[in-house]
């Protein structure tokens, strides 16, 4: 071993190298089109943006911009830019930059998913009236507008390096596809520690491109990594014993169910009229353990979903709106009223159809091919016979998206952002990702009006007390119908070695990395695990 | 080593048609309160991670993966046999058939069951999905076997005792159907043994990704998906019961195709 300590250059025992893991490559390295988490999380190391959110108050909190302040009753937007903002290369960024990004994500011909959110505020113009200030003008007030920029990355209009001058904490350095990334660290970064020292800490990132989860785990334990970010509860129970697990909590994300109702369905018309069917929709609800869910599938690290909101947003959530619990009254009640019956253990709807439908799931994922099991068990009780159908994730997407055959898909939703307005997309009812309906021409039921309208509504709002009442109102409107079970929202479970200092875990994401700059190691990594 | 092959088939077979009568537990049902527990006197193989009584769903899972393998297989000898003979019949063409095989032994056949995994109606019921990924697995082995039997078949056509139950009168159909056929049954047997093994190893593959026999269905290929954590082995040494026998189960059907393939040879 001494030997080979010898031999190791003096700089690669003394760097402070944070290595991690990704299961897949990053999609896009280009900031603007990131749609992936893997490719948000390069894009979070090397740019910034002018507010971030901090991920434990909750709170926004000043980047790029020192401060920001809404004027014109909700019409304009006043950015402050820090002095002496660099990118790595040298190349200063000022009001310029903003103006020039902004411009570029409201490109309609590229049409950038991330900028969906400015376009619908629609911005009038972008001034600049000095290179430290930055002024956002709007058609109509928009509510939390500043929220929007807590995404942008600010890329250089001047630099000759374009959209790889960083100005985040770390440079990417090497990319090596299927295998590796590595940062370094970005030596004109803007944000210093309590006692004046530049920040970020670490001198280096590696990221491994690791796709078999066991073996990133196995890596974690051998010290060759230092941080696992999405950790199963199984992994989490195991890892417990070493105290490198933590549990944040919560997250945004809900693991959820929803049936098809989208008119044009080839599937047979009885089932479309079960589907569209309030009462049978809050039956099967009513009918589901979430508790076991919660208990069995992800060893009480998750809570009972309760809506589109999650409670873990504790600024938007309604306090109305709790989880569905196992209730076999109402389900009965609900299953009664809407002319279904019970005849030798099966249930049969009124025009004498045995209901029996499928519920498709993607094959890769543990916990929800487990979580589709017990629902199988669940509805068998009240008479329900469901085929649980597990197939790879192009085979679900075709289903879901293109074709349109199926009877319900059990999935995850992913939560990025805290802002509810992130969701417009998913809620609106003309919306194509209007999952159980997509596309709608017209709103196909009243409530989806009410909820388009809603959402438009908090959408405009100058006064947050107004918006978080029709935010309220939204969520007791999907509680009522059911257009979507939620089973549960998953606790952010991850594991950080005992050598990585300043690790503030948060439930949202980047989680561990959301203050990337603060981290380090307390010693270099050993010539044994090199 | 064949017989204790042979017994320990004929063993493990009667376990799984008797034992259902002595487990009081079925194979779908969850006991949500006592997941992941260890062997005892009511679960004598623990619990899996939704409850369910391993043993009987290691019993269940026997039966249906050692029975669809079988029928998959027999069909996949079928039409081994039938290929394999028409390709070594006087004026077949010899590069005809040569293609056919290649073709089937090129193919990257494990996507066709993916695509008819797709395909399949998704109501159909679990013992439907899981005898139509039998029967593809079936349709994509057969080829290795009609080879053999093609050149077996053909190598007997010009052997010295062919020619002489020639000279003695025999010919044509009566040739094949007295001398050649009867004579390629052990072959034809052994590729069965050994297609057997090879389409329950697939389908425990297919288990381990989730694509196997759907829930709530038992397979021994499901139950390999929980040993896919490297902790399961040390912590709950019981699951790995289902891999030793499923290893186990393929090493006898080996042994019992490589004596019938040295009876063969030795017939030959």
């Amino acid at each position: 071993m001494k030997h080979l300590l010898l031999l190791l250059p003096a700089a690669l025992l003394s760097a402070a190298e944070l290595r991690l893991s990704m299961r897949s490559d990053p999609r896009t390295l280009e900031p603007l089109a990131v749609t992936d988490q893997n490719s948000d999380t390069v894009r979070y190391l090397t740019t910034a943006r002018l507010v971030r959110r901090h991920r434990i108050t909750q709170k926004l909190e000043p980047e790029l911009a020192e401060k920001w302040e809404v004027r014109d009753q909700g019409r304009t937007l006043v950015f402050r830019l820090r002095a002496g903002l660099r990118y790595a290369d040298g190349t200063p960024a000022d009001s310029q930059d903003v103006k020039t990004t902004i411009n570029r994500l409201l490109d309609t011909v590229k049409a950038y998913p991330m900028a969906e959110g400015l376009r619908a505020a629609g911005i009038a113009a972008v001034e600049t009236p000095s290179p430290l200030e930055v002024r956002i003008r709007t058609n109509e007030p928009v509510a939390g507008l500043e929220s929007f920029f807590e995404e942008v990355p600010i890329l250089s209009s001047r630099s000759p390096l374009k959209d790889n001058a960083a100005l985040g904490p770390f440079i990417l350095a090497e990319y090596k596809r299927g295998s590796f990334l590595r940062f370094q660290r970005n030596p004109n970064y803007f944000r210093k520690d309590s006692t004046g020292r530049p920040l970020p800490r670490l001198d280096a990132i590696r990221v491994d491109i690791q796709a078999n989860p066991e073996l990133e785990r196995t890596r974690f334990e051998k010290g060759e990594l230092h941080i696992l970010s999405a950790l199963d509860p199984e992994s989490f129970t195991a890892l417990q014993k070493s105290g490198q697990a933590q549990d944040a909590g919560p997250t945004l994300d809900g693991e959820i169910l929803w049936f098809n109702q989208f008119p044009g369905a080839p599937i047979p018309e009885h089932r479309k009229r079960w589907f569209r069917s309030r009462e049978f929709r809050r039956a099967i609800s009513a009918a589901l353990h979430r508790d076991d869910l919660v208990r069995v599938v992800y060893s009480g690290r998750a809570v009972p979903g309760v809506g589109p909101i999650a409670p873990s947003a504790r600024e938007w959530s309604s306090p109305k709106v709790r989880a569905q619990p196992f209730d076999p009254k109402e389900t009965a009640a609900n299953l009664a009223k809407a002319g279904f019956i019970q005849r030798g253990g099966q249930l049969h709807d009124a025009e004498g159809n045995a209901v029996t439908f499928s519920l498709l799931t993607n094959s890769n994922n543990r916990q929800r091919m487990r979580m589709a099991a017990m629902i199988q068990q669940d509805l068998e009780k009240i008479g329900i016979r469901l085929q649980v159908v597990a197939l790879d994730m192009p085979a679900l997407l075709e289903r879901m998206t293109r074709s349109s055959n199926y009877d319900a898909i059990l999935l995850g939703m992913v939560g990025i952002d805290l802002d509810p307005n992130d969701q417009m997309n998913i809620w609106l009812s003309s919306s194509g990702s209007h999952a159980w309906n997509p596309s709608q021409k017209q709103p196909a039921t009243p409530w989806e009006a009410e909820i388009d309208q809603l959402l438009k509504a908090q959408f405009h709002a100058t006064s947050p007390a107004k918006r978080k009442q029709a935010l309220h109102r939204f969520q007791e409107i999907v509680a009522a119908e059911v257009p979507v079970l939620y089973l549960v929202h998953p606790n952010a479970l991850a594991a950080v070695s005992r050598q990585l200092t300043g690790v503030r875990l948060s439930s949202l994401l980047p989680r561990v990395l959301w203050n990337v700059e603060e981290l380090d190691l307390a010693a270099p990594l050993t010539a044994a695990s090199q | 080593m064949n017989r204790a092959a042979a017994g320990l088939l004929i063993a493990l077979g009667l376990l799984l048609i008797l034992g259902p009568l002595v487990t009081p537990y079925t194979y779908a049902a969850q006991d949500r309160d006592h997941i992941l527990a260890s062997p005892d006197a009511d679960h004598w193989l623990g619990t899996d991670a939704l409850g369910r009584d391993n043993f009987a769903r290691f019993l269940y899972g026997g039966r249906l993966s050692l029975t669809m393998a079988a029928a998959a297989s027999l069909a996949a000898c079928a039409v081994a046999a039938a290929v394999g003979t028409a390709g070594a019949l006087p004026g077949a063409s010899h590069a005809a058939t040569a293609v056919l095989f290649d073709v089937m032994l090129s193919m990257p056949w494990f996507l066709l069951v993916f695509i008819v995994r797709a395909l399949l109606p998704l109501d159909a019921p679990p013992l439907t999905t899981a005898a139509i990924t039998f029967a593809v697995l079936g349709f994509t082995g057969w080829a290795h076997g009609g080879r053999v039997l093609r050149d077996a078949a053909a190598g007997m056509a010009g052997s010295p005792w062919v020619r002489q139950a020639r000279a003695t009168g025999s010919g044509g159909a009566a040739l094949w159907r007295r001398h050649i056929i009867p004579n390629l049954l052990p072959l034809l047997l052994t590729q069965f043994l050994l297609l057997l093994p090879m389409l329950m190893l697939t389908e425990a593959t297919l288990g381990m990704l989730g694509l196997g026999i759907p829930e709530p269905l038992p397979s021994w290929g499901g139950s390999l998906a929980e040993l896919v954590r490297p902790d399961t082995a040390t912590q709950r040494p019981w699951t790995l019961i289902p891999a030793l026998l499923l290893a186990l189960t393929s090493i006898s059907l080996r042994q019992l195709a490589g004596g019938t393939d040295k009876r063969e040879a030795v017939f030959g």
